[in-house]
């Protein structure tokens, strides 16, 4: 079944300098005429007579299905995180259309929501509410999410009291405790010290076997070989190419070489 | 059924719900943020929780300092003004408390997008759901300051009666009011910074230009007094404040309270219309 289909999505970021987002421009300085440009640098930075923007991604059309690990590579500022938050329906498109269907999970910052006077039991509930998680699914986890990050009694203490480490097992514990059908990376997440390791990528895989579709930004050829099986390049907002992973990663670094 | 159905089963109604007009969103936005009382509850809660962490008394250190200064500016008024201290001290306590819930709401509400631009920029969530966070935020402080009034009512001999009954209701009146006003601050605020600093020194003004220290009578029953009725924001302070002090509010209030209350709801819903896709963008 198709969980995402993207038909032609045109996103636009518009550009406020310190006197545009002022009432005095729009009120005052707003009819005095600006000659049309289009500059390469990361998106295309467009402006009219009326305002300026910057092209995040052109004409993007793709459809995903069950199963599909999507890769995307691309520079910085080649639209990647822009059209994950548009996956995330975070951004609406200016043109064009954006469907997902199923639940979304995105996992940019797996520490949105916590406040360091928390405790890791309270955190567990912030998390789980700010995550869409049900009454009935918060309480079936909490118990396996103390259980694994193996916190003991600091799971009582407040959150500032942890080391980085510490954090970061309980945040990737609850996070990845209940599974959704589209999952959303920017960056594979990592966890931990070397113990932990071997036990979050077990996790990790079961995770994301789980789902039915994950759309991971990355940089890492490694990271792209082992998780993905259909890959996405990206430059200056628009899809170069989109098929298998090691002819993406071919594209990606004939791109490195033209740019160099 | 053609194919796309098919192997979508939910895609008719994605593509309704996407071809919905801008108005049906917004009212679907705030239905759905409604319903998400979770969420606001929970970070509204918890950033009054978190503040007041480790310390004894908690939220119940706003009432404290709001008693003192009503105590201060009760007794210098009244000598000021000539009028008896046990008129004027309830008058005034229930004044400020309620004038601070108004500036608290609004001024943190100009700020709602801004300080929220990590969870926004985060997930998809209702945008509304962030707009009632910081109003409940502000009931739960107005509640715990609240508790003065009683304390000084109770002093000057002002007993609990069914007076209070109107004055739940013209409470809740003044708060669909300040929720209008929070969220409309809000978008407005997102878009056009220095609308912060427009509604901080607009509400500087207000509070000596409204009738909240004294009342309009007060000003000589002449022209004075009849240009300060005009000012709306009198009348929505009334409908809450007149009950508390075992008075009635006139049906001018009423009207101009509830007035009020529509035309800012049904206003800020076709604001919210018209910005609502945009605001991730402009945070």
């Amino acid at each position: 079944m198709d969980r995402v289909i993207a038909d032609r999505v045109n996103v636009e970021y518009p550009v406020f300098d310190a006197s545009s987002q002022s009432l005095r421009h729009m009120l005052v300085l707003n009819h005095i005429p600006r000659p049309a440009t289009s500059v390469h640098v990361g998106g295309t930075l467009e402006r009219t007579r009326h305002r300026s923007f910057v092209r995040a991604l052109k004409d993007v059309s793709f459809t995903i299905k069950d199963g599909d690990r999507v890769g995307l590579i691309g520079h910085n500022g080649s639209g990647k995180t822009t059209l994950l938050r548009t996956l995330a329906g975070i951004y609406e498109p200016a043109t064009g259309t954006m469907d997902t269907f199923g639940r979304v999970m995105p996992l940019f910052n797996l520490t949105e929501g916590m406040a360091p006077d928390a405790t890791g039991r309270e955190l567990i509930m912030i998390r789980a509410v700010l995550l869409g998680l049900s009454e009935d699914e918060i309480a079936d986890v909490t118990p396996e999410v103390i259980e694994f990050c193996q916190l003991g009694d600091y799971i009582d203490l407040p959150v500032r009291t942890y080391s980085t480490g510490m954090l970061v097992r309980l945040a990737f514990a609850i996070t990845t405790a209940v599974s959704s059908e589209i999952l959303l990376f920017d960056e594979l997440i990592g966890a931990g010290d070397a113990t932990f390791v071997d036990k979050a990528q077990t996790r990790l895989q079961k995770f994301v076997e789980q789902s039915s579709v994950m759309v991971v930004a990355t940089h890492s050829a490694d990271i792209m070989k082992k998780w993905c099986n259909r890959a996405m390049v990206f430059e200056h907002g628009s899809m170069l190419f989109d098929g298998p992973v090691d002819a993406a990663l071919g594209e990606y670094a004939k791109l490195v070489a033209a740019a160099k | 059924m053609t194919d796309a159905s098919k192997a979508n089963p939910g895609i008719e109604a994605r593509i309704q719900e996407r071809n919905a007009s801008q108005l049906a969103k917004a009212i679907n936005d705030i239905k759905a943020g409604l319903s998400e009382w979770r969420v606001w509850h929970l970070l509204g809660f918890n950033e009054i929780k978190h503040r007041y962490r480790r310390s004894t008394i908690g939220p119940f250190w706003l009432t404290l300092s709001m008693g003192v200064q009503a105590a201060v500016m009760g007794i210098l008024f009244a000598y000021l003004f000539q009028s008896p201290i046990d008129r004027f001290l309830p008058f005034l306590t229930i004044s400020l408390v309620l004038w601070n819930f108004l500036n608290a709401t609004i001024m943190d509400g100009s700020t709602t997008f801004i300080t929220s631009s990590s969870f926004i920029l985060q997930s998809r969530r209702p945008l509304s759901i962030y707009v009632f966070q910081n109003l409940w935020k502000n009931v739960i402080i107005f509640l715990h300051v609240i508790v003065i009034f009683f304390v000084v009512a109770l002093i000057y001999g002002m007993y609990p009666g069914w007076h209070y009954l109107v004055a739940i209701c013209g409470i809740l009146l003044f708060t669909v009011n300040l929720a209008w006003a929070s969220f409309a601050a809000a978008i407005l605020a997102a878009r056009f910074r220095d609308v912060q600093m427009i509604i901080q020194n607009t509400f500087t003004v207000l509070f000596w230009a409204t009738p909240i220290l004294y009342s309009p009578e007060q000003l000589g029953g002449g022209r004075a007094s009849e240009i300060v009725k005009m000012n709306p924001l009198y009348h929505i302070l009334e409908v809450a404040r007149a009950p508390m002090l075992e008075n009635m509010p006139t049906a001018v209030n009423w009207y101009i309270a509830g007035g009020t209350a529509v035309v800012g709801c049904l206003a800020t819903l076709l604001l919210y219309a018209r910005t609502r896709s945009r605001i991730p963008y402009w945070i």
